[in-house]
């Protein structure tokens, strides 16, 4: 479960980019994605997913060898997708058989097929993006700030936070059941696994009742309060809506420009 | 079942969000009467959103620009009923796309509605259904979860299929409903068994919120000695 480690919440809040205005960061990755969406020719997502993936890597100063770990799962995903498409989504001719089943490669296909997998990884990265630069508290005052009712991020904060107790406890009991000879067979395996998720839940239940219980005594009263660290939306510089505008923008020119240009 | 971000035209993504906010709407309104009513059910709330966050990020790859996970919306919808899972949902979801870059924003209205709204509801009514005819308790709590699996896939595959329609709309539905069906089933499986599991524990340790919760009547309530 190498992705709920905590390096990915320790690169969101010790990058370089972390104090940098959550709504211009906002702003930008959702702008970028949604533009991203219209797009009908491969260049301008490529494009997207070049310059976002050197934001990430450049200015937030990601590791990319961490940032090439993240960003393998989804190209991956992609990569299958891209095939399973171009053997099975299109009509007309085919430009390479493979002999079996009547199975084969058109040029329709392949066309969709980079079109999609070109567009999952431009969102991808702007996805990324607001992933690795953006510590979740700050998100959390950002629900707040834009009136999401309270009962929400109430219940928001706690999953969060259960979250981490869930794979705690689950931890907990894994190694506690390894040492006592747990997972040695196929029937004790089974066994081993009933318990243990039996046992997180009702654990998590038992800490998360504490939890609610420590709130409680410190009065809480429906409502836990956020910090919110000067990041209105008025504190945006002009300078960054100017930047981030005249990327979007250029982004929406060259899709019109594009067109539908091919690979094939 | 994650759609990933990207993956469907602005039209669909368009379409499955107005689908799923009057749901998300009304689904506010019950938790905040929920809350209100039961204070504690608060803290139940946000375990059963952990545990559907846990479980739908245990993903692999198929074929489809998708994946496959266990869902745990059938937990939730035993517990809470569906308006209530599809606000968990959206939340989960929210993390997912942003924490951990799985699934995604523009494609979060699609998501929310396989997993957090259409699987939930047929989940309910089976569940409800089920417990009307007087079946055995753990099978019914099995049924429900997996087939809250099972339909959450099926809708998913439909929206590819829609978004795709290549080249016929149902030879494309076919393909995606063929993928999904070698990978899925076995984890509905095994998520209706946790579920089970879960519920069967909760129900010798709790059984007085199961009550409250309207989930079991007072004469299904176990004695001590169970």
């Amino acid at each position: 479960m190498s992705i709920f480690e905590d390096t990915l919440d320790n690169y969101a809040s010790n990058n370089a980019l972390a104090d940098t205005n959550i709504y211009a960061k906002v702003i930008f990755a959702l702008g970028t994605m949604i533009i991203n969406l219209f797009a009908q020719s491969p260049i301008i997502p490529i494009l997207i997913f070049l310059s976002f993936s050197s934001i990430t890597i450049l200015k937030a100063k990601i590791a990319s060898r961490f940032y090439l770990k993240f960003i393998s799962v989804p190209l991956v995903f992609g990569l299958i997708t891209f095939l399973y498409m171009s053997l099975f989504f299109g009509s007309g001719e085919q430009i390479l058989s493979l002999n079996i089943f009547n199975w084969g490669i058109t040029a329709e296909g392949l066309n969709r097929g980079f079109l999609v997998l070109t567009k999952v990884m431009g969102g991808f990265s702007c996805l990324v993006f607001l992933a690795l630069t953006t510590p979740v508290n700050r998100l959390f005052a950002l629900c707040d700030e834009i009136h999401i009712p309270h009962i929400i991020t109430d219940i928001a904060l706690l999953m969060y936070r259960y979250i981490f107790v869930f794979l705690d406890v689950t931890l907990n009991i894994y190694n506690a059941q390894k040492t006592r000879l747990g997972y040695s067979g196929y029937k004790n395996s089974f066994q081993c696994l009933g318990i243990l998720a039996g046992l997180v839940f009702i654990q998590t239940w038992e800490k998360s009742d504490e939890l609610y219980n420590t709130l409680l005594s410190r009065g809480y009263t429906g409502e836990i309060v956020l910090i919110h660290d000067r990041e209105t939306i008025y504190d945006l510089r002009k300078t960054q809506l100017f930047l981030i505008g005249i990327f979007e923008v250029a982004l929406v020119i060259g899709i019109l420009l594009s067109g539908t240009m091919n690979i094939i | 079942m994650h759609i990933m971000e990207g993956f469907l035209p602005p039209i669909w993504c368009l379409i499955w969000y107005i689908i799923a906010i009057p749901v998300v709407i009304y689904g506010i309104k019950q938790i905040k009467s929920l809350v209100d009513e039961y204070d504690e059910a608060k803290p139940l709330l946000a375990l059963s959103g952990a545990f559907v966050f846990v479980l739908s990020s245990l993903k692999f790859p198929s074929v489809t620009g998708s994946c496959s996970h266990p869902c745990g919306n059938g937990l939730s919808t035993i517990f809470f009923g569906p308006a209530v899972t599809s606000v968990l949902c959206l939340i989960v979801l929210v993390f997912q796309a942003i924490i951990l870059a799985h699934g995604g924003i523009t494609t979060l209205g699609a998501n929310l509605c396989s997993m957090g709204i259409i699987g939930p509801v047929a989940a309910w009514f089976i569940w409800k259904g089920l417990r009307k005819v007087k079946i055995n308790f753990s099978i019914a709590v099995f049924i429900t979860a997996f087939m809250a699996d099972i339909v959450t896939y099926i809708v998913t595959s439909f929206q590819l299929a829609l978004a795709f329609p290549q080249p016929t709309f149902i030879s494309s539905l076919i393909t995606f409903l063929g993928i999904f069906a070698v990978t899925q089933l076995p984890l509905a499986i095994a998520e209706g068994i946790l579920t089970v599991v879960i519920i069967n524990y909760v129900l010798k340790i709790k059984p007085d919120l199961l009550e409250k919760l309207h989930i079991i009547n007072k004469d299904e309530v176990p004695t001590g000695d169970n």
